[in-house]
């Protein structure tokens, strides 16, 4: 296949999420529903809402599309399905069934198309679940992604809002694919580099959940659009409690510091500093760079875990063990204070 | 004051290049930057304020122009002295060789193919050596079979130079099996090669 999907998105690396301000302004005034079987709902920008269908078994369902991350239809289809797989994952649940979200432009041929979805149905075999279906639009720009229906027991469920002070903060895949992204469109990356950010995205977080739900811990949420630091606010503000990431332990994929460095900073990264500020602390002397690194947009980021100090090394070694490497503790969580992050 | 034009390109390339014009100026000069799309004009002055460098904007339809004064605002310096001069001042010294033909000069071709030999043998008497030495266009016949300077060549290699060659040259040059040193490279590889380091000195 000839044509790159890159060239087909207008806003180079400016990614085509809807801020989190607007996202709140539209949907303040809607009525808020209440019921006894939904365990997770909006209220705490949780992953996944969670329905119990009986005492041991509760539904999550969750739906996550977006335009090109990458040149190649295949590699496009099989991103787009493990990040909205991950929302799953990251309530401790496994997958059951998928439908397809198509939108398609009707002059682009379809084998691109057929790529896409092939990429997709791996994705969500390789996760145990199956596609049931799906609907199809035509659109301008190509856009794909999952509705998806997976399960957990509704102990094991992990929300965003049970961080305890004294947990520490266990990441469990690199940052930096916002970054990556962006420098691949403008020609500026190595193959080595963007290869191996494409595989980090379509790397499921399916494990990631085993480990949670086999160190019983609570609380987790996965790396997405609002980077690092975002997730870790939502995080912070759902628990009641204050979080502090040391920004040198943060894992990178390769280049990223280099690339920053160089100003490849997407516009995605500004838009996330904005919706953190005022509610997130810099340090006075932290490199700049560093500063964007935990503001980086992600797609199909890993999960960030909090983790019983005790309980931390036995973690990290069954994730790394369950092919996630890099795994590491980034932070803590502390007594809630003035600001939902520190950042050192 | 440096003027530099960023119509037309897509974010974040107008701030890489905001970042690159700004390492080049000196303390007491001023950077005007023309840009035609306006995430890229709230991105850049978002990267300016954050890094406590006054903005001045003014706006003409749909074109915009930054003006940046590196003067002054001595807050740049202390706030960022950790983080900006250290590091550059190391990375300065570092400077990659680039050879996108085999003479030097422009006039007689004898002549400027002999310079070539000359420069490497000098380069390999000087206290910092390139990262590496990137061979285009022409360039290649340079490291190709029948050079005459591919001893010369290997010793800088021995000596840690790296050597780079663009492969769609040789593809095109029909000389793919004729490379005799270094590895084959592509435009990233080689775009990264010139942006990460202190100088590149072009021939």
């Amino acid at each position: 296949m000839e044509m790159d999907l890159l060239s087909l998105v207008e806003q180079g690396g400016c990614s085509a999420k809807l801020s989190a301000a607007e996202l709140n302004e539209a949907l303040a005034e809607l009525p808020k529903i209440t019921h006894d079987n939904i365990l997770v709902d909006i209220e705490t920008h949780d992953d996944a809402g969670v329905y119990k269908i009986r005492n041991d078994y509760a539904l999550i369902q969750t739906t996550d599309f977006f335009p090109p991350v990458c040149s190649d239809a295949y590699d496009y289809g099989q991103i787009a399905a493990a990040n909205a797989l991950s929302d799953v994952y990251a309530m401790g649940g496994q997958v059951l069934t998928a439908l397809n979200i198509v939108l398609f432009p009707a002059h682009l041929p379809l084998t691109i198309l057929k790529e896409i979805m092939r990429g997709g149905q791996d994705k969500v075999q390789e996760a145990g679940g199956f596609i049931l279906g799906g609907h199809t639009i035509a659109n301008d720009i190509p856009i794909y992604g999952l509705s998806v229906t997976g399960w957990v027991h509704p102990d094991q469920v992990t929300t965003n809002d049970q961080a305890e002070p004294g947990d520490l903060l266990i990441l469990t895949k690199p940052i930096g694919t916002g970054i990556i992204i962006s420098a691949r469109k403008n020609d500026l990356v190595s193959v080595n580099a963007y290869e191996a950010a494409l595989d980090n995205m379509k790397h499921l977080n399916d494990k990631g959940a085993s480990v949670l739900n086999q160190y019983g811990i609570k609380s987790a949420t996965d790396i997405t659009g609002f980077g690092l630091l975002g997730h870790a606010m939502k995080m912070a503000d759902g628990s009641k409690v204050s979080i502090r990431i040391d920004s040198q332990k943060v894992p990178t994929l390769p280049s990223v510091m280099e690339l920053i460095e160089l100003g490849c900073i997407p516009g995605a990264a500004f838009r996330n500093k904005e919706f953190t500020e005022g509610h997130c602390h810099f340090e006075q002397n932290i490199d700049y760079n560093y500063k964007m690194l935990v503001l980086d947009a992600q797609t199909s980021g890993g999960l960030l875990m909090a983790v019983k100090p005790d309980k931390a090394d036995d973690a990290i070694n069954a994730l790394i063990e369950s092919g996630y490497p890099v795994s590491t503790i980034v932070g803590e969580v502390i007594k809630r204070n003035n600001q939902s992050v520190y950042v050192y | 004051m440096k003027t530099i034009d960023v119509k037309g390109m897509k974010c974040p390339m107008p701030l890489i290049e905001t970042k690159k014009a700004l390492k080049e100026i000196g303390k007491e000069e001023s950077l005007r930057i023309i840009i035609d799309n306006e995430t890229s004009v709230k991105n850049v002055t978002h990267y300016l304020e954050d890094n406590n460098l006054p903005v001045e904007k003014k706006q003409d339809g749909k074109i915009f122009e930054l003006i940046v004064n590196k003067t002054g605002d001595e807050s740049y310096e202390t706030c960022n002295a950790e983080a900006y001069c250290e590091v550059p001042a190391e990375k300065d010294k570092s400077f990659v060789v680039m050879l996108a033909k085999d003479y030097l000069g422009e006039g007689e071709h004898e002549l400027g193919h002999a310079l070539v030999g000359s420069m490497l043998n000098t380069i390999k008497a000087m206290e910092v050596l390139p990262e590496k030495i990137i061979f285009m266009n022409s360039g290649i016949n340079l490291v190709t079979k029948g050079s005459l300077f591919l001893p010369l060549l290997k010793e800088l290699e021995t000596m840690g130079v790296t050597i780079i060659t663009c492969g769609t040259c040789l593809d095109y040059y029909g000389k793919m099996d004729d490379l005799e040193i270094g590895r084959i490279s592509n435009m990233a590889d080689i775009m990264e090669s010139m942006l990460t380091v202190g100088k590149v000195i072009n021939i």
